[in-house]
C-alpha cells in the first residue's frame, strides 16, 4: 500500500504549527519571565512564528480532496470538532503575531510599549499552547487508531511544540546574526539551552513512561503496536525520535560549556529539529500502519512517499522552500532585530 | 424419499419467495428509525451485495461501501471459511460526526448518516475516527464516501441494493419502530450482537453468528481476505 488517508503532508502540519507555536513562546519569555538575555532574539523568534504560521495552512490544503471548499471551515464550523477549532486559533493566532511585530519592529521607543508587549505575551502564549495543543487533542481523542488513543499526546505535542520552536530561534539566532556580522551573545544561547535541556527531559520521559506503560499493560493491541515500533518504525522511532533527537541532545547540553557554545547549540538543536519531524511523522504515519483487516484482527501495512503526485517529496519540498522564503522576507521586511538588544528595554 | 424431499423445498421456496421477490419497505411508523441484520449462517460469500453497492452508487475502483470479508480458519483438515459482509454501522453515537470540522456528515432522524457532498472538504478525519473503517475518500468527488443505505432508493420505499440482491437472504433490512418490520421481529426473537460495542459508539446493523465469526483464540492461525491480506497470528 501506498497512500494512506493522512499521507506526509500531514506530518508536515503539525511540525509548522509547532514551531510556530514554540517560537512564539521563545519570544515572549524576556517580557513574562524577564529572561533578559533573550531580549535581543525575541523580534527574530517573532518573525520565525509569523512565517511559519503563514505557511503551515499550505500542507492542510494541498492534502483536502476538496480544497477549493476550506473557507467551509470558516463558514460552517462545528463546535465539536477539533479540527473546527483550527479556523479560530490560526486566525487569531496570526493577528496577534502581526500586531506583536508591527510593535516590537515600529513602537519599541512608545511609552505604552511595555505593557502592551506584556498583554499581547500573556494572550500569545495561550493561544500558542491552545494551538499547537488542539492538534494533539485531534490524534490523541481517535479511539480508533491504536497509537494515538492516548491522553498524553496532547501535552507532549504542546512541550514538543516549544522544542522545536526554541530549536530552530537558536540555529537561526547563530546563522543570521554571524551572516550579519553581530555577536551571539553566549548568555542567551546557555538560557536557552537549559530551556531546551529540561522541556526535552519532560518530553524524553513522557515517551519513555508510554513504552514501559504499553509494554507492561500488554494490551490487545500491543503486539501489532510493538511491531509497528520496533520493525516498521524501528529507525525513525528508536534512532532518529528517541536517540538521535532526545538522549545525544539530552546528554550534550547537560554541559554549560555546550550550551554556551554556537557550534554545539546549533547543531543540537538541529538534532532536536529532526527529533521532533520524526515524532509527527512517526504519530501520523505510525498510526496508519497498523491496519485492521477485519474486527480485532490486525496486520500492518507499509508506506513510501512518492516522488512526484500527491503527498510527494516534490510537494514537500516545495513546502520547505516555500517556508524558507517567507522567513527571509519576514528577516528583510522587518529588520529592527539588527539592532539587538539596544533596542528592547 | 426424494420427492418428499424436493416437495419440503417447494414447500420452504413458497413460503420464502414473496419475502424474497418483494422489495418494497412497508412504511408503517410515521419516523422510521432504518436498520439491517445480517445473518451470517446464511452468508454464501458471493460478493453480490458488494458488486451490486458499486454499481448503483458509482464506488470508485478499489474503494468500497459495502464489502465481505472472507476469514479462513483454522488448520488443516479442520477448517472452516467464515464471511462477514461489513458496512456502515449508521451508529446511534457516531464518531464520525462530532469531529466533521465543517458538520458535513450527521445523523438524519431516520437512522441514517450521510454525507453533505457539497460541504465536504475531503479532510479524512472522519474516515480516522470511524471505528468500523467505513468511510473512504472518493478520489472522483474529493469528498468522504460512506454508505447511506442507498438514501435515494429508500425514497421510492425501495430495499437498499446489497439487501435486494443477496442471494442467501442474509441481509434484512427494516425499521426499529415498527414492531412488524422483519427487522424487529429477528431483534425481538433471535441472539444478535453488533462489532465492536466497547468503542460505546452503539452501532445499528446487527448481526446473527458474530461471535462464532470475529472471536479469534490466542495463537490460532487465519487468513483474512486471502487475495489481498496475509496469514494473521492472533
Amino acid at each position: 500500500m501506498s497512500s494512506l488517508v493522512w499521507d506526509a503532508l500531514i506530518a508536515v502540519y503539525p511540525f509548522f504549527s509547532g514551531i510556530a507555536a514554540g517560537a512564539y513562546i521563545t519570544s515572549t519569555l524576556p517580557v513574562l519571565f524577564k529572561r533578559d538575555e533573550l531580549k535581543e532574539v525575541s523580534l527574530l523568534a517573532l518573525l520565525i512564528s509569523w512565517a511559519t504560521l503563514i505557511a503551515s495552512p499550505v500542507p492542510l490544503l494541498l492534502h483536502l480532496g476538496s480544497p477549493w471548499r476550506a473557507g467551509n471551515i470558516f463558514l460552517f464550523p462545528q463546535a465539536s470538532s477539533p479540527m473546527a477549532l483550527f479556523g479560530y486559533f490560526w486566525t487569531v493566532f496570526l493577528v496577534l503575531a502581526t500586531i506583536s511585530i508591527i510593535v516590537y519592529n515600529w513602537f519599541y521607543s512608545a511609552p505604552w510599549f511595555k505593557s502592551l508587549s506584556t498583554v499581547l505575551a500573556g494572550i500569545g502564549v495561550i493561544v500558542a499552547i491552545l494551538f499547537s495543543g488542539y492538534i494533539g487533542f485531534i490524534f490523541g481523542s481517535n479511539k480508533a487508531v491504536e497509537l494515538w488513543y492516548n491522553p498524553i499526546i496532547p501535552i507532549s505535542f504542546i512541550l514538543s511544540a516549544i522544542l522545536s520552536g526554541l530549536a530552530l530561534v537558536a540555529i537561526l539566532y547563530v546563522v543570521v546574526w554571524r551572516l550579519s556580522r553581530m555577536e551571539v551573545n553566549k548568555a542567551a544561547l546557555n538560557t536557552m539551552g537549559r530551556i531546551v535541556w529540561w522541556i526535552l527531559l519532560l518530553e524524553v520521559a513522557f515517551v519513555g513512561v508510554e513504552i514501559l506503560v504499553r509494554t507492561y499493560m500488554q494490551t490487545a493491541g500491543w503486539r501489532i503496536l510493538h511491531n509497528i515500533l520496533m520493525e516498521q518504525l524501528g529507525l525513525s522511532y528508536f534512532g532518529v525520535q528517541l536517540i538521535l533527537g532526545g538522549i545525544i541532545p539530552l546528554i550534550v547540553l547537560s554541559s554549560k560549556r555546550a550550551t554556551s557554545s554556537a557550534g554545539l547549540m546549533s547543531i543540537m538543536s538541529l538534532l532536536i529539529l529532526i527529533g521532533v519531524f520524526a515524532y509527527r511523522w512517526n504519530l501520523v504515519i505510525g498510526g496508519q500502519l497498523l491496519l485492521e483487516v477485519s474486527p480485532y484482527i490486525y496486520t500492518t501495512t507499509t508506506y513510501t512517499v512518492a516522488l512526484v503526485g500527491h503527498g510527494s517529496i516534490f510537494w514537500i519540498s516545495a513546502i520547505f522552500v516555500l517556508w524558507a522564503l517567507l522567513m527571509s522576507l519576514a528577516l528583510v521586511v522587518f529588520s529592527n532585530w539588527r539592532m539587538g538588544v539596544k533596542t528592547y528595554g | 424419499m426424494v420427492v418428499k424431499q424436493l416437495e419440503s423445498v417447494f414447500l420452504k421456496l413458497q413460503e420464502e419467495l414473496p419475502r424474497i421477490l418483494n422489495r418494497k419497505i412497508e412504511r408503517k411508523s410515521s419516523r422510521p428509525r432504518w436498520s439491517m441484520v445480517i445473518d451470517l449462517t446464511r452468508c454464501v460469500g458471493c460478493y453480490s451485495c458488494q458488486v451490486s453497492c458499486k454499481m448503483e452508487n458509482g464506488v470508485p475502483y478499489e474503494y468500497f461501501r459495502t464489502h465481505v470479508e472472507i476469514i479462513e480458519r483454522g488448520t488443516y483438515p479442520n477448517v472452516r471459511r467464515v464471511f462477514l459482509p461489513r458496512l456502515c454501522n449508521h451508529c446511534d453515537n457516531p464518531s464520525c460526526v462530532p469531529v466533521c470540522p465543517v458538520g458535513a456528515t450527521y445523523k438524519r432522524e431516520d437512522g441514517i448518516v450521510v454525507v453533505d457532498y457539497d460541504r465536504c472538504i475531503g479532510c479524512g478525519y472522519c474516515v480516522q475516527a470511524c471505528p468500523y473503517g467505513a468511510r473512504y475518500p472518493n478520489p472522483e468527488t474529493g469528498t468522504v464516501d460512506k454508505c447511506d443505505y442507498c438514501l435515494h432508493k429508500l425514497e421510492d420505499d425501495d430495499v437498499p441494493a446489497c439487501v435486494a440482491n443477496c442471494m442467501g437472504g442474509a441481509r434484512i433490512f427494516g425499521d426499529l419502530n415498527d414492531p412488524e418490520s422483519p427487522v424487529s421481529l429477528i431483534l425481538a426473537s433471535k441472539s444478535v450482537a453488533t462489532l465492536k460495542p466497547e468503542t460505546g459508539n452503539e452501532p445499528k446493523v446487527y448481526y446473527i453468528g458474530l461471535e462464532e465469526a470475529v472471536r479469534v483464540a490466542p495463537g490460532e492461525a487465519i487468513v483474512v481476505n486471502p487475495k489481498v491480506g496475509g496469514v494473521v497470528r492472533v
